[in-house]
């Protein structure tokens, strides 16, 4: 059986090869440029002349994770505020902002107590005219959508962010002769940003916490399941933040998560692109030197304690039945890491995976299911996923997987399936590397995680010397249903 | 190459300079560059197999990396819509079914064993497939990808398969706020029935069988609507040369394909739809009418209009909502347009319940005012430079470029068209940009849908004008 696919190709396909000459792993990583500021901020360039573009991926190593009760939500809206501008970019005169800011902020300090005090009406009014007013006052030195502006009369495309629990990423396109002009925005951001806008912002991030959990079954369901695959770490917590922490921040809340993880040595920016690194390096130290050094942030305590039971949660809600399940595993970088990653490759990724054959094709009990493993810093889950068939629900569909892991030691993982896991890898790889911006992501956060950028281009080599009896003895270790975490979600009764 | 140490030596001395000849930092306020950088994508080589399936060929060798995508133009526009969905799923069965050389398994497991690839969909225009492997194994997976496509074996049970899939779905279909939205609005844009809008429903599964999808293969699956680009690391000689091989004996079949239906059938009137969303927190705001032709000599204007309107940082429909009153995360707006009919002039918000007449009145100011007072002097400098200075972002990638190249060939549009864009945007004055939104934006004619818990709003519906219930349960 083995070979018989590889006799048929080449009595199909003849002999000649299509092949043409490109790079392998190693002369791609040696063309990675590294470089390091006097502040610890690090900077990877890699060439890439197709066309007059450059990426920038600039990711900080700050984000939900780094989250306290109160406060969670914070790392977001600091990504959101630092579109505002800086202290240059986005104000007309930014001393008497900083006064304006600062009366507006006392204000609403005064609203916010009087309404948690339960202040009579009459009150609450003069002290919300008093904030609107200071609010209008402050206004009046904005340069609305500055920044932004810039970067659009400037040809930027993909300019964006997102915040993830370990990391907050800021992307952007630029024609690569604007490469200076980045240097002097993403400096002027990263060194000098100025919050404002902060309360009208407050809403837009509301609002898009409507959008994507409170008014998404889908969203709602897969947040009430993070929060019982974590009791204790803050993984647990929403990225966007609990509405009520929401609406009690204060900009000086996010000035001091800004202060405190914000730091040039937590930072790498990736560059890919049309640029010449030589030349560049030079623009880069001009404008990025100047970010000061500050403190190392405090490291994070708390740990998840090791899950003694199944944790569940159930919900009637939306149409679609659905079933998450996830078993802990280990944090980025771990030595068992890949292992898991090509284990949830053969149960559960594509059409071939034992899952999908299995519970989709044969026993017809899911409309989809798939399997991966997520890493992160602190944490990682082997994670099941899957939407049952009608007339099936999420529970049989929940027994159903995991009789199929059951299933496991009596049917090893083969040489075979081992060996597609491990190609689909490497496109993966190569997949991701392609575009710019995908290269960027991967050299930025890589160099911000445990193992360093390296690592990537190192993986299809590991994979190599992984072996069948390695992926089951991880199934062994870690696949162990009564420390499970389980997300029912059933179908809302109208 | 420069070693790691050198290029950080070469990073000192550069660092020393500029510190001793005290280099200021410019202000991005003022920096200044040229309006247009010129260059040119990627080259993309057409060719003819000897049954005349045209290929595009682009060069990319940084990774050992191919992509083959195929185009076909057997959408939806030539299945009846009784049997609506008949042409997706067909996709479906060419990439998991197999060929009749190589059955389901054997297919399944060539591909997979490699890390390949091989997706395929149909929309209501083309079906089209891409298979996307390591170069290594192009000439391994291609001639099994070709049998797919040419000779696929439809098995009974992945049929079977499928449409359990698609019946799970269907009755799934409410679930989610943002997806009913959107069918609810191309239905009523399009009309129920058009390739555009039409659901894949239990009924119209009903129909579908192996002997109507064989017909639609035997008939729509041919050289004449067929077209074949590849992308990636590969001698082009030597793939030519293959694709002729696995391709070159396919022969036209003599029955006609099915005339292609139009893409609007039964837009409905203008007007005010409510979709009732009981304990909705957040009302999804939609207004849509018929966009332009691509060949349309506004389309240039538009680019600018769109610009302006809504699809950039600087927008008119994001100030005003989003960053002036903090109604809304997502807002936005678009000009659409399509190769054989119009596209669709569309603008969306999502604002909570409390606040949705008032984000649906400043939408339509926003457009009002455009289409009353026009853009300013200020406004079309800042479209013009930003539209400009992003162009070469369009091919930023060769496939982008293959993809670009083969759409305006199958709607035999000069495959060039992007490409002359900015010769013609640059030279646009305020006055051809008002001029366009003026004779366009018609609010007569728009068709404004409102998802949302009606109970919690801010204002009574109708003082937009009538409003028609649309219940999703049964639309």
């Amino acid at each position: 059986m083995k070979n018989l696919p590889r006799i048929l190709f080449a009595i199909l396909a003849g002999s000649i090869p299509i092949i043409g000459v490109s790079g392998t792993y190693a002369e791609i990583e040696e063309r990675v440029v590294e470089h390091e500021l006097a502040n610890g901020m690090r900077f990877l360039i890699f060439e890439r002349h197709e066309a007059p573009l450059v990426s920038m991926v600039i990711a900080v190593k700050a984000g939900a994770v780094n989250e306290v009760t109160n406060k969670t939500g914070i790392a977001h809206f600091l990504e959101h505020l630092a579109f505002k501008g800086t202290q240059r970019i986005g104000t007309k005169n930014y001393r008497a902002e900083r006064k304006a800011l600062e009366e507006l902020d006392a204000a609403f300090k005064a609203y916010h107590k009087a309404e948690q005090e339960g202040a009579d009406s009459e009150v609450l009014a003069a002290l919300y005219a008093e904030f609107k007013q200071r609010q209008e006052k402050a206004s009046s030195y904005i340069v609305q959508g500055e920044l932004s502006e810039i970067y659009d009369r400037n040809g930027a495309t993909r300019f964006n962010a997102s915040t993830g629990y370990d990391y907050t990423t800021y992307i952007i396109t630029l024609p690569s002769n604007r490469f200076e002009l980045w240097c002097a925005m993403e400096s002027d951001r990263m060194a000098t940003p100025v919050f404002r806008e902060f309360y009208s912002e407050r809403d837009v991030i509301i609002e898009e916490r409507r959008m994507r959990t409170d008014n998404s079954p889908r969203g709602l369901f897969y947040e009430e399941f993070r929060s019982v695959s974590y009791k204790a770490h803050p993984y647990g917590h929403p990225i966007l933040g609990h509405l009520s922490d929401m609406e009690n921040l204060y900009r000086k809340d996010v000035r001091a998560f800004y202060e405190t993880y914000y730091v040039p040595q937590h930072m790498t920016a990736a560059i890919v692109g049309d640029v010449n690194a030589e030349e560049i390096i030079g623009l880069i130290d001009k404008y990025f030197g100047r970010i000061p050094k500050r403190p190392d942030p405090p490291g994070l305590i708390t740990k998840e304690p090791e899950q003694p039971g199944v944790r569940r949660v159930q919900m009637q809600i939306g149409r679609q039945p659905r079933l998450y399940m996830g078993f802990p595993t280990v944090p980025e970088g771990h030595e068992d890491e890949l292992v898991l990653d090509l284990l949830a490759s053969v149960l559960g990724r594509g059409r071939t995976s034992r899952l999908y054959r299995s519970l989709v094709e044969e026993r017809k009990l899911a409309f989809s299911v798939r399997a991966g493993h997520t890493t992160m810093l602190y944490a990682g889950q082997l994670g099941f996923s899957g939407t049952p068939i009608e007339g099936v629900t999420a529970a049989e569909l929940e027994q159903a997987i995991l009789g199929e892991l059951t299933e496991l030691k009596e049917n090893p993982i083969t040489e075979e399936e081992l060996d597609a896991a491990r190609a689909r890898w490497k496109v993966r790889i190569y997949t991701y590397l392609s575009s710019n911006l995908g290269m960027g992501y991967m050299l930025a956060q890589g160099d911000q995680g445990n193992t360093g950028w390296q690592d990537i281009f190192r993986i299809p080599e590991r994979a190599e010397k992984i072996t069948p009896q390695d992926l089951m003895d991880a199934a062994e270790r870690y696949i162990d249903p009564s420390r499970r975490s389980v997300g029912l979600m059933e179908v809302a009764n109208d | 190459m420069t070693s790691l140490m050198t290029r950080r030596i070469i990073a000192a001395v550069l660092f020393l300079s500029a510190s001793l000849f005290g280099i200021k930092l410019k202000d991005p306020r003022t920096m200044e560059f040229p309006a247009r950088l010129e260059f040119t994508p990627h080259e993309v080589e057409r060719f003819r197999l000897s049954n005349g399936i045209e290929v595009f060929l682009v060069e990319d060798h940084e990774f050992p990396l191919v992509d083959v995508v195929f185009r076909i133009d057997a959408g939806e526009r030539r299945v009846d819509a009784e049997q609506a969905g008949l042409a997706d799923i067909l996709a479906d069965l060419v990439v998991e079914g197999g060929s009749k050389a190589v059955p389901k398994r054997v297919f399944q497991d060539s591909l997979e064993r490699f890390g390949a690839s091989f997706r395929g969909s149909a929309g209501p225009k083309q079906a089209s497939f891409t298979l996307h492997l390591l170069s290594e194994h192009i000439d391994d997976l291609l001639p099994l990808a070709v049998g797919a496509i040419r000779e696929p074996t439809l098995p009974d049970e992945q049929l079977e398969l499928n449409k359990n899939q698609r019946r799970t779905a269907y009755r799934a279909r409410n679930s989610e706020p943002t997806a009913v939205a959107g069918r609810v609005l191309r239905k009523l844009c399009y009309g129920k029935d058009s390739p555009s809008a039409r659901e894949t429903a239990p009924a119209t599964l009903d129909r579908i069988d192996l002997e109507s999808l064989t017909k639609f293969h035997q008939t729509c699956y041919r050289p004449s609507l067929t077209m074949i680009g590849v992308v990636g690391d590969f001698d082009p000689k030597v793939m030519l040369e293959e694709l002729e091989r696995c391709l070159g004996d396919w022969q036209e079949p003599e029955v006609k394909p099915p005339d292609e239906s139009p893409l609007y059938t039964d837009p409905a009137s203008p007007g005010v739809y409510l979709v009732p969303w009981p304990g909705s927190v957040q009302s999804g705001i939609y207004m849509s009418h018929k966009g332009l032709l691509r060949d349309d000599p506004r389309y240039p204007a538009s680019r600018l209009f769109c610009e302006v309107y809504g699809g950039s940082w600087y927008a008119r429909l994001r100030k005003a909502i989003r960053v002036e009153h903090g109604l809304a995360y997502v807002v936005s707006g678009h000009v659409s347009s399509g190769f054989e009919e119009p596209g669709i002039f569309g603008t969306v918000c999502l604002t909570k319940s409390e606040s949705t007449l008032q984000a649906t009145r400043l939408m339509l100011g926003v457009m009002d005012d455009l289409r009353t007072q026009g853009i300013t002097q200020r406004e079309l400098e800042l479209a013009k430079q930003s539209w400009l200075a992003s162009f070469p972002a369009h091919y930023a990638e060769p496939e982008q470029v293959l993809r670009d190249r083969m759409n305006y060939a199958a709607h035999q549009y000069p495959i060039d068209f992007w490409d002359k864009l900015p010769d013609k945007i640059e030279p646009l004055t305020r006055e051809d940009v008002n001029s366009f939104a003026a004779g366009f934006i018609k609010p007569r004619d728009l068709i404004i849908v409102i998802l949302g818990d009606s109970t919690a709003f801010d204002d009574s519906l109708s003082k937009l004008g009538e409003v028609t219930i649309i219940d999703p349960e049964v639309y």
